[in-house]
């Protein structure tokens, strides 16, 4: 299937402000993770893409169309934004009841749309007609889902959506993301908690000051992700006696002890100690009590020193 | 950049005008009869009744209520609300989740335009009511024809406020400035200069309109004329919101920044 989103040389400034700075990339069906620190573009592509801002240079499709003030391009996606801010004096269902019409739906087919979202982001029946302002921030979150899926969209755009949710909250909500992509709609989500967004995602986007950077984006492909990780942290009785015996046997890169109880190894080949990754630590005696990667793939393409 | 629409779905629900007609008037009309809303306007009722019970006493309540009711308070009032309406719109609250669905924004900007007119004529009735009940409680008002007119005169300040309202709201963060700028230049300023230079003056058409039907005064233009000014100003201004709205931008902070 063709990509969902194109983009090519694109570039969007604010004045002299750098929001996109000159990148291409594709975005297929799945669920995409759109990952950077903050002010490195993620928001400014969400612009773009929901057809809010113009680029400054380049181009940008989505469903082969230009998005900027675009019905077409609308009727099919949909945004939830990372601000609060919710409209003031209107409660959840007359909110959603109102846009559900203005997507396109008749009076009681929005609200039937209305009640059946708001149930299936879980926002409790008894929330449903307090004002928006008097709701808390998780439950804000789930509204703003619920604004999300009322048209059906075919791409979901969600800016930070976890923030504000308690774990259970997050659970819900990625609950609800793979039920979207299953059910064949394409998300694209941005978020600062990288391990629920690496358990969720398929792709990933990564910005920084505004650009794609190639080293960092490689480090979080698919194919890399795959691989084993390239340093473990080793919580165990005696590091010392742990990282002579991986060193004896030519295993390793680099170590570090770091607490009384915590080692810290870098891999000369990762697959070589992964693949006897059980045997060798019996061998070793050591009482092990926690073997983790040290930091994931996604996190140290986020955290890499230089572009 | 090859992709054709056809390979892609179409949307599951059509854009349908009439159903978002009706999504941005309930919209509207929920939040501009909100509590605090219909506080504000009980506050307005009284001091337009305080306003008309001290004008009472002096002769000419009918001239009282068109140069201060119909010229000055109520275009004041209407441009107010407008102008608020459209720049809470402009808002992140509002413009990350109106902007983005399958309505074309002029189309917005028009159905928003109707419903909030309309509710604006209906909550103006009660300080209308309460100079009208002075006016005839102290037999001020000496024929009881002359209050449609006056209704009549005050449906079309609020149809020419509310659309310059919209306008001003869409061009600046500070309507009122620029209203009192307008204010003074062209309905205090050319609108007061007995030629026909001051039919540029909205407020002058709505006298022209209210004294050409009660014979008041002589006036330089028709009613019907005057009718028709302000309905093409109030369109052309209308207008202009609306191009405004579809070319504005919606960058968030980072376009404030900037």
């Amino acid at each position: 299937m063709s990509a969902i989103i194109q983009a090519k040389n694109l570039s969007r400034f604010y004045g002299n402000i750098l929001g996109l700075n000159n990148v291409s990339f594709e975005v297929h069906a799945g669920i995409t993770g759109v990952v950077g620190p903050n002010g490195a573009g993620k928001t400014t592509l969400f612009r773009l893409l929901t057809g809010q801002v113009r680029p400054s240079s380049g181009t940008i499709e989505v469903f082969g169309q230009d998005p900027w003030n675009n019905p077409a391009v609308q009727a099919r996606l949909a945004y939830c934004p990372e601000s609060e801010d919710v409209p003031q004096g209107v409660d959840p269902i007359a909110w959603l009841v109102a846009l559900g019409m203005i997507s396109g739906y008749s009076a009681k087919a929005a609200k039937d749309r209305a009640c059946a979202m708001l149930k299936r982001v879980r926002l409790p029946e008894a929330a449903w007609r307090k004002r928006l302002t008097a709701h808390s921030k998780g439950m804000r979150q789930r509204v703003k889902l619920a604004q999300c899926l009322l048209h059906e969209p075919q791409l979901i755009i969600l800016d930070e959506p976890m923030n504000g949710l308690d774990p259970v909250g997050r659970e819900d909500f990625s609950v609800v993301l793979r039920e979207l992509a299953a059910g064949g709609a394409s998300v694209l989500i941005s978020s600062h908690l990288l391990h629920d967004l690496e358990a969720l995602c398929s792709e990933f986007l990564l910005f920084r000051w505004g650009r794609i950077p190639r080293a960092e984006a490689e480090a979080a492909s698919p194919d890399a992700r795959k691989r084993w990780p390239a340093a473990t942290t080793f919580r165990c009785g005696d590091p010392e006696a742990l990282a002579r015996f991986l060193f004896d046997r030519k295993l390793v890169r680099a170590f570090e002890i770091e607490e009384p109880d915590t080692l810290r190894v870098q891999w000369r080949d990762p697959e070589l100690f992964y693949s006897r990754f059980h045997g060798l630590l019996l061998e070793s005696g050591v009482p092990i009590q926690e073997v983790r990667e040290t930091a994931s793939l996604l996190e140290r393409a986020i955290h890499a020193p230089s572009l | 950049m090859t992709a054709s629409t056809d390979v892609f779905p179409s949307p599951r629900v059509a854009p349908n005008l009439r159903n978002a007609f009706g999504g941005v008037a309930r919209l509207t009309v929920r939040r501009m009869l909100v509590l605090n809303q219909l506080w504000a306007l009980l506050v307005v009722t009284a001091v337009t009744g305080l306003f008309a019970w001290a004008a009472h006493h002096k002769a000419g309540f009918e001239g009282w209520v068109v140069d201060f009711y119909l010229s000055f308070f109520l275009p004041l009032l209407a441009f107010s609300s407008a102008s608020g309406a459209i720049r809470d719109d402009l808002r992140p609250a509002s413009s990350d989740y109106l902007y983005l669905r399958p309505l074309p924004r002029w189309a917005y900007a028009g159905f928003k335009y109707v419903t909030h007119v309309c509710v604006t004529q209906l909550t103006c009735l009660a300080p209308f009511a309460a100079i009208v009940g002075v006016g005839l409680f102290y037999h001020r008002l000496p024929q009881a024809g002359h209050v449609p007119v006056l209704l009549l005169g005050q449906i079309l300040v609020i149809v020419a406020a509310s659309s310059f309202g919209f306008l001003c709201g869409m061009l600046t963060s500070r309507p009122v400035v620029l209203a009192l700028i307008y204010g003074g230049v062209v309905e205090g300023g050319i609108g007061q200069i007995p030629t026909q230079l001051s039919r540029l003056s909205m407020l002058r058409q709505v006298k022209n309109f209210v004294e050409g039907l009660t014979g008041e005064a002589e006036t330089l233009g028709s009613p019907l004329s005057a009718v028709l000014v302000i309905l093409v100003f109030s369109a052309a201004t209308l207008a202009m919101a609306a191009v405004l709205l579809h070319l504005r931008e919606f960058s968030g902070s980072r376009g404030k920044e900037s």
